[in-house]
């Protein structure tokens, strides 16, 4: 113990912290957010060693008026916690409705030169104490030192890095940085001088945090006294707080969303920078978000399980879907909220969206699964060259199973790698259309990532075995609808029984349910009837 | 419940049912899907003449709105006209050079042979032993030749428009614009033939 007060006096008496002067005790099991109890249990105060002129240090090393710590240069003094906490930078992390949050420091380099100057001293001084313990990182004591405080400011709880999701990071400046750094030119003068003339190559910036332990782990600890005082100098200026930024982790938004339209793109389609259409389903959801939550679009990210062609239905329980929300404020939606943007959507009945929900980061691997393994139900109108016999409905009818070989569709080609992929065709059901003798009513049941379109009229022979083929006829697909993607997630919604809706909710939402169903049990027939008026017309 | 579907709806600008429902009579009562597949996706243009090429060409180029191009020979090609019978079509266009081995890779498809307008894409050879030089027309990336006709090489005459075609090609995206207007339209096209 009397190495350790001998030490401890030395450091606040070269004008060292207090907080520092403890982290050069090496000692882990402090507790930084409360040392005055570890130097009152072990009487530091009593211990204080005399120095030989004047016993200033004695006991009252709490009164001395505060410099600019030597290495932290104010870091852990009480002068940079207030600066933060007064900081109207941190105003903002005021609006994260996060419970937790965690915190880190961006520091000046020049307190990698100071830290290294106190190890040279240190280590001179104090030979044997310094051979084997190392001090507790300014970092690690930093973040101690400020969560109490911090978290009581902003009204939320200190949480570990590694499981918290909102993050705030200060950053400081120190007026007299470059200055100070200026000392490793002389220390590495051809690194510097190589560093100053290719300016591109490191960005312009001389004294970068990595080259500046790059420099500091070349220089011998001789070399290094020449040029920088060992210890480090008392600094006439504290820390300045430069920034402070907010992060939340994204959070993920699920659902299943149904397209009525045959003139809506999945996502925005832009053409030498022009829109070609007025919206997407991604672009109306994202309104919707934004009209109820105010999260705007820029911090959206829309995935979905596959996508359908701009002119393709798609009906039954819809397509599955995540978005994830980048940087949330608000994080915690309700139930009633998510039944707000559902109804939002359906207001253009364009689409419709169901069991918008919160859903786990852990949970997302699901959809592309989804993507590549769940088969698809499909509903197509296919219209041959000539009228359509018992026949070859039959032919149809009877394949099962069908193994087919698809070369990238030319649709597709220009965006898509060329290839030939193997899909199967689990079941095929084909009926004819009343009144329209070129038309077939085709079911399909398929693998995940089957080109419909072109399993149907082929492609020009590069969809093998094709309808075309398999009845022996030119044949071309009219309509398209997907009926089923058989992907069981997210998890469903229970509209009726949640004690937060409202009975107009409830009601509402009901009826949208036997809208799409509605919609879903008469759109093929309505395609039909209207088909063969046309074609009547036409004749 | 219905009536209630109806108020609910009411309520919400348009009306849905009906709105989807027209938009389906729409799209049936367009006149487009009624035509095949390579008529309504692809806009068809005719290359008669080339620069350095004395003869008269008379192939197709089927531009797709995505901008691959659908290579084939036009009505007028003398194959199609006098309907020769094809015995071969080879694609070894020199002694270094076979259009068989083009290997794309990637979406920019890598690796791709290079085509000036003039480069031969094959010669079909014909049983009264003449012989056809098929021009790429377009200046850009082969994509894909269609293996198709080195078994059957009468698709050509067969299918001219969908499986008969002769290659897939990627052109040049800046001389798009330009390459399409040098082409004629199929009534100019046939107004040269009647000439």
């Amino acid at each position: 113990m009397e190495e350790e007060f001998k030490l401890f006096n030395d450091l606040l008496n070269i004008g060292c912290c207090k907080l520092c002067a403890v982290r050069y005790l090496c000692k882990k099991h402090i507790d930084f957010s409360n040392v005055e109890e570890y130097l009152f249990e072990n009487r530091f105060h009593e211990n204080a060693v005399k120095t030989d002129d004047e016993t200033i240090y004695n006991m009252d090393y709490k009164k001395i008026k505060t410099n600019p710590c030597i290495v932290c240069l104010g870091l852990l003094q009480e002068e940079s916690l207030t600066q933060i906490i007064q900081s109207d930078k941190l105003e903002k992390a005021k609006q994260y409705d996060s419970e937790v949050f965690t915190c880190s420091i961006s520091m000046p380099a020049a307190i990698l030169l100071r830290e290294r100057s106190m190890q040279i001293y240190l280590k001179s001084q104090f030979p044997t104490f310094y051979k084997e313990n190392t001090e507790i990182p300014l970092n690690r004591v930093w973040k101690v030192f400020v969560k109490n405080e911090l978290g009581r400011y902003l009204q939320k709880e200190f949480e570990n890095s590694d499981t918290c999701n909102f993050s705030i990071n200060v950053a400081m400046s120190y007026a007299l940085d470059i200055e100070e750094l200026d000392h490793l030119r002389k220390m590495q003068p051809k690194m510097y001088l190589e560093r100053a003339t290719q300016r591109r190559k490191y960005n312009c910036e001389l004294f970068s945090r990595k080259g500046v332990i790059t420099a500091l782990s070349n220089t011998p600890s001789n070399n290094f006294m020449t040029n920088y005082p060992v210890p480090p100098e008392i600094p006439s200026e504290f820390l300045q707080v430069k920034d402070i930024e907010c992060k939340h982790n994204s959070i993920f938004f699920a659902g299943r969303y149904t397209k009525y339209s045959r003139d809506l793109s999945q996502s925005p389609w832009i053409i030498d920078g022009v829109k070609t259409m007025e919206t997407s389903v991604q672009e109306i959801i994202f309104d919707s978000i934004k009209n109820v939550l105010g999260i705007s679009e820029n911090n959206l990210k829309f995935s979905s399980s596959g996508r359908e062609d701009c002119d393709v239905r798609c009906l039954g329980k819809g397509r599955p879907f995540y978005i994830e929300v980048l940087d949330p404020v608000k994080t915690q939606i309700s139930f009633k909220e998510f039944r707000e943007i559902e109804k939002e959507v359906n207001k253009a009945a364009l689409i419709g969206v169901f069991h918008l929900q919160n859903v786990d980061r852990s949970e997302l691997t699901k959809v592309k699964e989804g993507e590549e393994e769940k088969t698809k139900d499909y509903n197509a109108l296919c219209l041959s060259r000539d009228p359509v016999t018992q026949e070859q409905l039959d032919k149809i009818n009877v394949c099962g199973k069908v193994e087919i070989l698809q070369k990238t569709p030319i649709r597709v080609l220009h965006r898509r790698p060329l290839a030939i992929r193997n899909k199967t065709i689990y079941e095929m059901k084909a009926k004819a259309v009343e009144g329209e003798p070129n038309l077939i009513d085709l079911h399909l049941n398929t693998q995940a990532g089957t080109y419909v379109k072109e399993f149907v009229h082929g492609d020009f022979g590069r969809t093998t075995p094709n309808i075309g083929e398999i009845i022996g006829t030119e044949v071309d697909i009219i309509a398209l609808d997907v009926t089923a993607i058989n992907l069981d997630w997210p998890r469903e919604i229970e509209y009726g029984s949640n004690d937060h809706t409202t009975s107009s909710d409830n009601n509402d939402i009901s009826c949208r349910l036997i809208f799409s169903t509605l919609v879903a049990a008469t759109s093929c027939y309505t395609i039909w009837e209207v088909t063969a008026a046309a074609r009547i017309t036409k004749c | 419940m219905l009536l209630c579907t109806t108020k609910q709806l009411d309520l919400n600008k348009p009306l849905p049912q009906r709105n989807i429902l027209e938009s389906i009579a729409d799209k049936i009562n367009d006149k487009k899907i009624f035509l095949s597949v390579h008529e309504r996706y692809y806009e068809h243009k005719y290359c008669v003449a080339l620069p350095g090429i004395s003869q008269d060409i008379h192939q197709k180029v089927g531009f797709h709105t995505n901008r691959v191009c659908l290579l084939s020979l036009a009505e007028n090609h003398p194959i199609r006209k006098e309907d020769k019978n094809i015995s071969r079509i080879n694609f070894k266009v020199s002694e270094t050079l076979d259009r068989l081995q083009n290997k794309v890779s990637g979406k920019s498809k890598r690796g791709a042979q290079k085509l000036h307008k003039s480069s031969i894409i094959c010669y079909i050879e014909c049983s009264d032993d003449t012989n056809y030089p098929v021009y790429s027309c377009v200046e850009g990336k082969l994509v894909e030749i269609n293996d198709k006709l080195i078994t059957n090489p009468n698709l050509l005459k067969a299918k001219p428009d969908s499986d008969g075609y002769i290659a897939l090609l990627l052109p040049v995206l800046s001389m798009y614009e330009d390459l399409k207007s040098s082409m004629l339209t199929k009534e100019q096209y046939f107004c040269l033939g009647s000439i």
